[in-house]
C-alpha cells in the first residue's frame, strides 16, 4: 500500500468540482463536504489531477530544497527532462555546472541510469526467462497502475530497478570513495518532474536517497544561475550518451532495444488501452512494452516547466549533440535487480470472505438500482463507485435513487 | 442456503466491440471480493472466450455466474446452432467460424480449449438446432 501522500489538497482554494474525481484512473478521488479527498492507498501518483484542476489547488509533494544544507557532501542526480526546461540551452554542461554553483558539490545524471536500466532490459529480451511482453518499469505510475489495478498481468513487469535507484546506489559510491566520509555526511538528492517518483524514492530507496527535489522549485533559482555562467567556467560534467538521455521522451527507450516487436504509449488513457489489451491477453506475441503515464514521457511530468511538446522537440536537439556512447566506469558493479513487486489488493472490501462477500453482494444490488449516470453529484466518481462507498459505510446521497436499508431485508 | 453471490448477464449477439463486458464485471466483483489474481485470471479468461463464443455461434447467449467460497461457476447458455461435434470442436485450431469472423480476428479455434485450460471442471451439453449450454468450474485454493 502507498501510504505516503504524493498530492496534497490546498483546501481554501479546492472548490469541490468534479474534475479530478473523474479524471483519476484508479478512482482515488471523492468530493466530500465540497473538497476532493484523496485515498492514497489507491493514488498511483500520475499527477492527471494536478493538472486537470482549474484552482490549481493541488500540489505534488517532495522535500524543500534547505534540507540540502544538512549535509557536508551534497550530490544530485539530475533527470534528463531538466536539459530541456530552458529556452537555448544546447550544451548540457552548463546546466550541470549551474547547478554545482547553486550549492551541490557534484552533479550525477540519471540518464547514466537509464542506460544500465535499457541494457539490462535488452538482455532480459534476448533471454527465455522473462515473461513477456515485458512492461518497462520506467514510470513509476504505470508500475503503481498495473499493481493496483492491473494485477493479472504484474509478472510481466521488468524486474528491473529505477533509474533514479540506480543512479544514486553508482553516485553514493562514487561520493563515498572521492571523499572518505560517512554515509550520514554525504546526501544524495534526486530532482524530479515526478509526482510519483517522489513517492517511488521515498518509499523503496530511502536508505540510498536522501532528499526528493522538485524541478519546479528549483526551476527559477537555477535559471538565474545559468543566466550568468561564463564561458570558461563551464566543467566537463557531461558523461551521458543519446541513449540515455533520450529515454525520458516517450518512444526513447524503445529504439535500444534490438526489436521491433514492441509497443509503445503514453500519456494515462493510451496506457490503460494497452493495460486492457494486455490483461485479454491480445499482446502476447511482443516482446516490450514501453508506458508513460505523460503524455511525452518524463519530460511531459506534472512539476516541469516548460510545455511538454517543446520540451520533447529541445530533447531531440540536445541528443544530436551528445556522445553515442557514455563516458563513466561505476566504482563498484551494483545489481540492476529489483526485489518482486507487491500487489496491492486495493478494491477489496473485507478481509474475511465471508463479510466481503455480502458487502459485495450488497453492493451489486445497489448498482443495479442506480442510474448509472456516473453525474459525481454524490461526490464519487461513478455509480459503482457509490455503491462500493455506501457499503463501506459512507452516507452518500444520489440524487435519483433512494438507497432504503430496509429492502435489504425484503430480499433475505 | 449456501451463501453467494449470483451475477446474471445478457450477452448481446450483434455486439463484437463491447464483448467482454460480462467478464468485466464478474473481475469487478471477484477483486472486491479480495481473490486472488490467479483465479480472476482464469475466470476472465474463461468467460471471454465463453462470451466471444456465444457472440460468433448463437447470436448471444446468457450468462450466469455464481461466486461461492470455494468456487466459482460459470454457466454459458445459448440458443444457438448447437455444437455437432464435441470432441473435434475441444481440439486446438478447429473452427466453424465463418471467413468474415476469422477476418475480425476471431475464429482463431482456441476458445473451448482455452476455456477448458483455465477451468478446473467444464462440461458441454449442446443439442443441434436447440442450443448449448457450457458449465465451467474454478475453485478458490
Amino acid at each position: 500500500m502507498n501510504a505516503t501522500k504524493v498530492i496534497t489538497i490546498i483546501g481554501e482554494s479546492c472548490n469541490g468540482c468534479d474534475k479530478c474525481m473523474k479524471r483519476c484512473p484508479t478512482e482515488a478521488i471523492r468530493v466530500r463536504n465540497g473538497k476532493a479527498v484523496i485515498n492514497y492507498d489507491r493514488c498511483v501518483g500520475c499527477g492527471e489531477c494536478v493538472r486537470v484542476c482549474p484552482t490549481h489547488s493541488k500540489a505534488e509533494h517532495y522535500d524543500p530544497f534547505e534540507m540540502i544544507n544538512d549535509y557536508k557532501y551534497k550530490v544530485v542526480l539530475v533527470s534528463s527532462s531538466l536539459y530541456v526546461q530552458f529556452p537555448n540551452i544546447s550544451d548540457v554542461n552548463v546546466l550541470l555546472t549551474g547547478l554545482k554553483k547553486m550549492g551541490f558539490d557534484d552533479v550525477f545524471e540519471v540518464a547514466v541510469g537509464v542506460e544500465y536500466v535499457i541494457n539490462a532490459i535488452r538482455k532480459l529480451i534476448k533471454s527465455d526467462r522473462a515473461v513477456k511482453p515485458i512492461i518497462s518499469t520506467m514510470c513509476p505510475a504505470v508500475k503503481n497502475l498495473i499493481l493496483n489495478k492491473y494485477e493479472n498481468i504484474a509478472d510481466h513487469l521488468a524486474p528491473i530497478v529505477q533509474p533514479e535507484k540506480y543512479a544514486a546506489r553508482l553516485a553514493l559510491d562514487i561520493a563515498l570513495k572521492k571523499t572518505g566520509l560517512d554515509r550520514k555526511d554525504i546526501g544524495i538528492f534526486v530532482i524530479t518532474p515526478c509526482g510519483a517518483n517522489v513517492m517511488e524514492l521515498k518509499e523503496t530507496a530511502s536508505d540510498i536517497i536522501d532528499g526528493v527535489l522538485s524541478t519546479r522549485e528549483i526551476y527559477f533559482p537555477l535559471r538565474a544561475i545559468i543566466g550568468k555562467i561564463k564561458r570558461d567556467e563551464v566543467e566537463n560534467l557531461c558523461v551521458a550518451s543519446t541513449k540515455g538521455v533520450v529515454c525520458a521522451s516517450n518512444s526513447g527507450s524503445s529504439s535500444y532495444i534490438n526489436t521491433d516487436r514492441y509497443i509503445t504509449a503514453s500519456g494515462v488513457e493510451g496506457v490503460i488501452s494497452v493495460l486492457n489489451e494486455m490483461d485479454h491477453d491480445r499482446l502476447d506475441s511482443l516482446d516490450y512494452v514501453e508506458l508513460f503515464a505523460c503524455s511525452t514521457g518524463c519530460t511531459g511530468g506534472s512539476m516541469n516547466v516548460e510545455n511538454c511538446f517543446l520540451a520533447r522537440a529541445r530533447m531531440r536537439m540536445i541528443a544530436k549533440h551528445l556522445s553515442n556512447k557514455m563516458d563513466f566506469k561505476p566504482v563498484k558493479r551494483r545489481s540492476i535487480k529489483e526485489k518482486p513487486y507487491k500487489i496491492n489488493n486495493v478494491y477489496k472490501l473485507h478481509n474475511n470472505f465471508m463479510e466481503a462477500l455480502k458487502m459485495t453482494r450488497r453492493m451489486n444490488e445497489i448498482y443495479d438500482k442506480l442510474p448509472k449516470l456516473n453525474c459525481g453529484y454524490c461526490g464519487a466518481p461513478s455509480c459503482r463507485a457509490f455503491a462500493e462507498d455506501y457499503v463501506k459505510g459512507e452516507i452518500l446521497k444520489c440524487r435519483y435513487y433512494e438507497v432504503k436499508e430496509d429492502e435489504k431485508q425484503d430480499e433475505h | 442456503m449456501e451463501d453467494c453471490i449470483k451475477l446474471h448477464y445478457v450477452v448481446d449477439g450483434q455486439d463484437f466491440v463491447s464483448c467482454g463486458r460480462a467478464s468485466e464485471d464478474v473481475k469487478r466483483t471477484l477483486k472486491s471480493l479480495g481473490i486472488s489474481s490467479q483465479v480472476i485470471r482464469k475466470v476472465a479468461i474463461a468467460m471471454y472466450e465463453g462470451e466471444v463464443n456465444m457472440v460468433i455461434h448463437a447470436d448471444g447467449g446468457i450468462a450466469d455466474v455464481g461466486i461461492y467460497a470455494d468456487r466459482i461457476e460459470i454457466v454459458l447458455s445459448d440458443k444457438g446452432k448447437g455444437i455437432a461435434d464435441i470432441e473435434k470442436a475441444m481440439q486446438e485450431g478447429y473452427s466453424t467460424a465463418t471467413e468474415e469472423i476469422r477476418e475480425l480476428g476471431f475464429g482463431a479455434g482456441m476458445g473451448l480449449p482455452n476455456m477448458k485450460k483455465y477451468t478446473d471442471d467444464m462440461t458441454i451439453e449442446s443439442e443441434l438446432n436447440v442450443g448449448t449450454t457450457i458449465t465451467m468450474r474454478v475453485n478458490i485454493v
